[in-house]
């Protein structure tokens, strides 16, 4: 294990102080990507008739962005259309909430969080990762194009190295031994 | 010769017969399928399975490796709603998903 996590308990010490650098652009491109969220009506109607009424969200035509909110039915314009309207606000809202875990820890890398909170930074250390292998053109075998950006491609290696030691960790503090001792 | 019947036997299959008009399908119709891409990490896709299917170890690994290996595999089955709720999750953990009507 390099380091990054250790299990304390049931919850999680990080400390990713060293990758923060490495990170901190692309976590704000993931950001502007995602948007920011929709400003929310004061009033329980608005938001109501807000989130029930109009068109559904279109395929987002940005292919990074695309492979963040991809499609949930293969055949039928329709069903896509349908699948989106439903699941579109709900899954950008989760998006948006794991890039901020993920900004929120390289600003504060020392520290120590939950369960709820490491799958948090799991899914947005994922996100991230796919925002860059896509820009890659990852493949299999490595960067088909755009190979060149070694900066992102060094990103996108530390991303890997990073979630890994995250799945390992969490799926040891999920696992019992963590989580039957007392919370202290 | 002792009288042996030799009228067809009859009754016993027409007793079985309506078996087959009431013959319950299974309510699963709908599937939940994820398809490889060359980004997500193997382990993190099998955590996946496990953590939110609530799939064991084995049976996660075994699904990730289809979907590595044949380049998708069938994860989940139950009603639209549920695949629906299925798919979303999917694309939440940032994982590629589409639902279909089983065939």
């Amino acid at each position: 294990m390099i380091g990054w996590f250790e299990p304390t308990g049931n919850q999680i010490d990080v400390d990713i102080s060293d990758v923060g650098w490495r990170l901190r652009l692309y976590v704000n491109d993931l950001r502007e990507l995602l948007g920011p969220a929709p400003e929310v009506p004061d009033d329980a109607f608005g938001a109501l008739a807000a989130s029930s009424s109009g068109p559904a969200p279109e395929k987002p035509t940005d292919p990074t962005l695309a492979r963040l909110l991809p499609d949930g039915v293969l055949d039928g314009d329709n069903a896509a259309a349908e699948f989106r309207r439903f699941s579109h606000d709900t899954l950008l809202e989760r998006k948006r909430a794991d890039a901020d875990t993920v900004a929120e820890l390289l600003e504060d890398p020392v520290t120590t969080i939950d369960q709820d909170k490491a799958r948090s930074l799991l899914g947005g250390l994922n996100d991230l990762r796919l925002m860059l292998g896509t820009r890659l053109a990852m493949s299999e075998d490595g960067p088909v194009g755009g190979g060149d950006d070694l900066s992102a491609y060094h990103a996108y290696e530390i991303l890997g190295a990073v979630q890994w030691e995250l799945v390992e960790v969490l799926e040891l503090v999920r696992g019992g031994d963590g989580r039957s001792e007392p919370a202290p | 010769m002792v009288g042996v019947s030799t009228a067809p036997v009859e009754l016993e299959p027409a007793v079985d017969e309506p078996k087959a008009e009431f013959e319950v399908l299974p309510d699963l119709p709908w599937v939940t399928i994820v398809w490889n891409d060359p980004i997500n990490l193997m382990s993190y896709v099998t955590f996946v399975f496990q953590d939110y299917f609530g799939y064991d170890r084995a049976k996660s690994e075994r699904l990730m490796l289809q979907v590595h290996e044949d380049g998708r595999a069938t994860v989940s089955s139950g009603s639209r709603e549920e695949m629906e709720r299925d798919v979303a999750a999917m694309h939440g953990y940032g994982l590629w998903a589409t639902m279909q009507k089983d065939k």
